[in-house]
């Protein structure tokens, strides 16, 4: 019976292990490259233009499918690309009636990218504090944060907490309201950045706060936010514009700013938003914010104004791996597929990919016969092996693999 | 008769255990002396930041050692059984021969799981000296794969040395390496959470397999 059992777990455990290892190869020979293109909106034109790598060159055209020449282009987006304008010359004076500044067009600028997983990735739970008015630009503290049921400083010479000031930090806090542990810490802990804007950590409660060390000492604000409010992750930025702290994502998938002026909170106007399988991209300029999601299946653009108004929006759909020629041997060769690794997540993990297709039983009947004719060819009871051909048939190729390798003797 | 197996097993691992042990004592000494002639020449706060922020990892040299560990442990128990069919002697003794093998597994298993606990002990201990918690902890996180990959090449080498014919050893050896393969797959810092059950489930699926292997053997596998 044991023997038997542990040829059953062994069988078990080569299943996971082909179902894992053979796609892989396959994918490794046969992958295919999806280019997805770039988008970007038009001020002049008031509409959107693509940019997209084919066959090893960049191709350029608008949505109608009008191709232009990289020159025809740049001048199609003066603003998008104004540094190559300002260097050929050729920027307008005036756009819309708004004269334009190279010095504004250049603070007004931002471009930021928050992929996917980002949302689910390990956290150590420790950051730096930096000094936000400090004369001599931005150094790294000697201390870290944790913020638990109080907020401890470890200092990192000795290991040790640093309890005058751990006082001093948590106080601060408390005096404003700041309900121990905190949900959700959102700050930009390297010191590769134009200017330090603090913490902004929202705690058990919901409520948020700005905290800064502004010459050694706590600065807490707090800020008002609606009723409810349950940030899922806050992506801080340091724009020369200084428009807004950070982009805030809430765990219903919406989107806000949280602006430098009065600690506003501005909704954006995008509805279609999952932060567990869409890459995040903002850009914005003097005149239009853009907002891109991307997944696998497709691209989506909104254009907001200075208002915060939904100006236009694009939804293009990119070539599916499922329907190409290498999805569907894919779905043929194998009933499934295991992976441990996933784009949209830092954490390992057994992700199982079950097919929609059912053409892989084709393949599993072919290798039942084939698993029943080498029983008979062994004068092997089929009694015996009606458990193996039961797994053959839902495992496929894996199944086939494993009962053969483990082979299933009768003596 | 566990006392004598016990006995007869430690013979045969002894040397390579204690020599296992040393080396593994002295590259986790190594290690830490590293990250203390690291602290010492750059400011600390810059190498926890390259730990925090860079996500860098500080003991890559430890990567393969836990599966270093069980696989020469399997070997020195296991080589010796086949060496002209010595495991007929034990097979033959008047108890049930399924249960020796399993004690003798069991045991096997014992000791490599206590020289990689001794390692991991020291590691985490040592680690907290110069590191807080959450590091610790990630550390911990990090590694465990690398160990737990120790313990299931324990029980696959076991099953594939005790295999009787080569042509089966050839496949389960490339088996093996593929499904050991997958302990080393994350290589971010804390990215195994979630991985560390369904491997120690695996790991129990594979801890029987030299069953397996005896039982074709008896039957006269050549």
């Amino acid at each position: 019976m044991l023997p038997k059992l542990s040829r059953y777990l062994l069988v078990f455990v080569a299943i996971f292990t082909m179902g894992y290892v053979l796609p892989s190869i396959y994918r490794t020979f046969f992958d295919v490259r999806i280019s997805s293109p770039n988008f970007s909106y038009s001020v002049l034109n008031k509409k959107f233009y693509a940019s997209k790598y084919v066959d090893g060159q960049n191709r350029f055209s608008d949505m109608e499918g009008n191709e232009y020449t990289r020159e025809e282009y740049m001048d199609e987006l003066p603003i998008n690309n104004f540094y190559y304008h300002l260097g050929k010359g050729t920027l307008p004076d005036s756009i819309m009636g708004v004269r334009l500044n190279p010095a504004q067009l250049r603070q007004e600028n931002f471009y930021q990218g928050t992929a996917a997983l980002e949302f689910s990735m390990p956290d150590y739970g420790l950051n730096p504090l930096f000094e936000s008015a400090s004369d001599f630009g931005i150094t790294l503290p000697k201390d870290v944060f944790r913020i638990k049921d109080r907020m401890e400083f470890v200092v990192a010479k000795t290991n040790e907490i640093d309890e005058a000031k751990s006082k001093e930090y948590t106080q601060a806090l408390k005096d404003q309201g700041f309900v121990f542990p905190a949900r959700v810490l959102g700050g930009i802990p390297s010191f590769m950045k134009s200017r330090d804007d603090g913490w902004f950590i929202q705690d058990s409660t919901l409520q948020l706060f700005h905290l800064k060390m502004v010459k050694g000492r706590p600065e807490v604000n707090r800020v008002n936010v609606p009723e409810g409010f349950k940030i899922r992750k806050i992506i801080c930025n340091d724009h020369a514009s200084r428009e807004f702290y950070a982009t805030i994502v809430t765990d219903d998938n919406k989107l806000y700013l949280l602006m430098t002026d009065n600690y506003g909170i501005q909704p954006l106007p995008i509805e279609d938003f999952d932060a567990n399988r869409q890459t995040l991209v903002m850009g914005g300029n003097l005149f239009y914010k853009t907002v891109i999601l991307m997944d696998e299946a497709f691209t989506k653009v909104y254009v907001i104004d200075r208002d915060f108004k939904k100006v236009d929006e694009l939804k293009e759909g990119l070539p599916l791996k499922s329907e190409m020629a290498i999805g569907k041997v894919e779905q043929f060769l194998f009933p499934f597929s295991i992976a441990l690794n996933k784009s949209t997540s830092l954490f390992t993990g057994i992700y199982m990919k079950k097919y929609v297709s059912w053409s892989w039983a084709i393949l599993s009947v072919v290798l039942v016969i084939f698993t029943l004719v080498l029983i008979k060819r062994n004068n092997r009871s089929l009694k015996n092996n009606i458990l193996d051909i039961v797994l053959v048939f839902f495992t496929g190729i894996f199944g086939f693999i494993a009962v053969h390798m483990f082979p299933n003797k009768e003596y | 008769m566990l006392k004598a197996i016990v006995y007869k097993e430690w013979i045969k691992i002894k040397r390579v255990s204690l020599f296992l042990l040393l080396i593994g004592v002295l590259i986790v000494i190594g290690i830490y002396s590293n990250v203390r002639h690291e602290l010492i020449i750059k400011d600390a706060e810059s190498y926890w930041n390259g730990i925090l922020q860079q996500r860098a990892i500080w003991f890559y040299v430890l990567k393969f050692v836990p599966l270093i560990v069980g696989l020469l442990i399997a070997v020195a128990q296991f080589v010796p059984e086949i060496v002209d069919k010595r495991i007929k002697l034990t097979l033959h003794l008047p108890t049930n021969e399924e249960t020796i093998v399993l004690k003798m597994v069991l045991f096997g298993f014992f000791c490599t799981t206590l020289i990689l606990s001794v390692f991991m002990g020291m590691f985490l201990g040592m680690g907290a000296y110069f590191f807080p918690q959450e590091i610790v902890w990630v550390s911990f996180l990090t590694t465990a794969p690398w160990f737990l990959a120790g313990i299931a090449a324990y029980f696959l080498i076991s099953f594939i040395v005790l295999e009787p014919l080569w042509k089966q050893r050839i496949f389960y050896m490339l088996f093996g390496a593929a499904f050991l393969g997958t302990f080393f797959k994350g290589n971010f810092p804390g990215t195994n959470e979630y991985l560390l059950w369904p491997f120690v489930g695996l790991i129990a699926c594979i801890s029987i397999a030299t069953l397996f292997s005896i039982y074709r053997f008896r039957k006269g596998e050549m």
